[in-house]
């Protein structure tokens, strides 16, 4: 289990978290909940190791994947050239391998300026998985698409987790039916403190959009 | 269909205006009608033709443009290694401040300065040097710094390794601001170079040629050598841009 004990991130004088801990689940997917500024992506990048922080963080491996809200392809590199980007060169067989599952094989010579915005996204989650890393980070990775797209690469999100290596996912959202979907466990924060946390039941991935108990549950945490 | 309607638009302004500037050149002739003062378009061009002619002519812009690119490589040079070192902060103020003063001198005082340092042959491309370094090493540095700050943490979280970061980061996604620089630069940098030569009167140069039909009153050769040195900043700004399309394929690549 990751262990986040106790720690203090400030960004330009304002202290984002203070004494803030949460345990990580290995191999569950734990979701961030929370609105606009709560701290969310600072968290995710602490973890990522791009925030400086003070406290502890135990038991977190040395390299994580993260799939950003906005893909961060490199223009200049085809599809397949950004997966080895990453990967390196010796994965060809296991880049063709996950482009073919996140189906977009036809596309690896192609450059990201020809892609779509679901494409490009396919794309990202496929360098994420291609990634060796024990943990995955999230940043609201489909904020930017559409319902239907959205149902189809979470499918596609959780088919690869399912079938490949296990690993830790700490996924952050302000998106209640994303969370739902997805989510293990919801953390709900606000201020940069655990205001509640909620655990959906059924297996992942859960319909979009379905009323449950737990969807209840925190829409009410969310709406006080 | 819509391609070539675009090249053709492309090649067509330029050459609209090329003519609009021979139409009010002509105007102007006319209106003057003092061949000494400012000859005809026509006048200018055939002179221009005889020298295309003369092997001689081509022997002193050859030398010209060999100063020229001399002048130009050993400030991209200096350029290129200045920018690297002002990876460090404390090196960069220190450079960026020499590279302000430096551009602040006027450029006529360099030429005069650097003619009575430098022998004729090195003074035109000492010249090129100091004027056109400050101006690359600028826009090195503005390359540098419009790299996508996101791209350079996606691949500091990927831990990707430095000789990867520089060769399929750094470098192409420079290359725009660079080549853009070097297409300005060469073409003020022959500019700059035919100047110098005017006044340190190197044996075989453009420069010099023109100082000699400017001493004998010869303005339709005058005018002649400088449709050519127009012609040769052109040519070599045009094989610069060309060089960035061909470099950055991958931008134009949409469909």
């Amino acid at each position: 289990m990751i262990k986040i004990e106790k720690i203090e991130v400030s960004y330009q004088n304002n202290k984002i978290y203070d004494n803030f801990s949460l345990d990580l689940e290995d191999n569950k997917i734990t979701c961030i909940l929370g609105p606009s500024g709560c701290g969310k992506t600072t968290l995710l990048n602490v973890l990522a190791g791009i925030v400086p922080y003070k406290g502890n963080i135990i038991n977190f491996p040395q390299t994580v994947s993260y799939i950003f809200q906005e893909e961060r392809l490199l223009e200049n590199l085809t599809v397949m050239q950004n997966l080895l980007y990453t990967a390196g060169k010796d994965k060809i067989l296991q880049a063709e391998e996950i482009l073919k599952k996140t189906e977009i094989l036809d596309k690896k010579n192609d450059y990201p300026l020809r892609l779509s915005g679901g494409e490009r996204q396919r794309v990202a989650i496929a360098r994420a998985f291609l990634s060796d890393a024990d943990v995955l980070l999230m940043d609201e990775p489909f904020s930017s698409l559409d319902t239907a797209l959205k149902i189809k690469l979470t499918n596609v999100f959780t088919n690869l987790l399912k079938e490949g290596k296990k690993r830790t996912v700490v996924f952050v959202t302000h998106d209640v039916e994303e969370a739902m979907m997805l989510a293990h466990r919801i953390i709900v924060l606000e201020k940069g403190k655990i205001k509640d946390e909620i655990v959906p039941e059924g297996e992942i991935p859960r319909t979009y959009g379905k009323n449950t108990s737990a969807k209840k549950e925190l829409l009410k945490v969310i709406l006080n | 269909m819509q391609k070539v309607k675009k090249t053709l638009i492309n090649l067509i302004f330029p050459v609209g205006v090329v003519a609009v500037v021979f139409l009010i050149w002509q105007i102007a002739a006319e209106l003057i009608n003092v061949t000494l003062i400012l000859p005809t378009p026509a006048q200018a061009l055939n002179q221009f033709l005889v020298y295309i002619k003369s092997e001689d002519f081509y022997i002193n812009l050859g030398y010209t443009f060999l100063r020229s690119l001399y002048g130009f490589l050993l400030s991209f040079t200096i350029a290129a290694l200045l920018t690297l070192l002002s990876v460090f902060s404390f090196a960069r103020k220190i450079i960026s401040s020499i590279m302000a003063v430096i551009r602040a001198i006027p450029t006529m005082s360099i030429i005069l300065i650097l003619v009575i340092i430098f022998s004729p042959d090195s003074a035109p491309v000492a010249v090129a040097l100091i004027v056109i370094c400050p101006t690359l090493y600028s826009q090195f540095c503005a390359a540098i710094d419009s790299i996508d700050k996101k791209l350079l943490e996606m691949s500091k979280i990927y831990k990707v390794g430095i000789k990867n970061k520089i060769f399929k980061l750094y470098l192409p996604n420079m290359a725009e601001g660079v080549l853009e620089g070097c297409a300005n630069g060469i073409s003020l940098n022959i500019k700059l170079v035919i100047a110098a030569e005017a006044l340190a009167l190197p044996v075989k140069s453009i420069g010099k040629m023109m100082w000699y039909t400017k001493t004998l009153l010869e303005v339709e050769k005058l005018f002649a050598l400088t449709i050519a040195a127009v012609i040769l900043s052109v040519l070599a700004e045009s094989v610069v841009r060309l060089l960035k399309f061909f470099i950055l394929r991958w931008k134009y690549d949409k469909n």
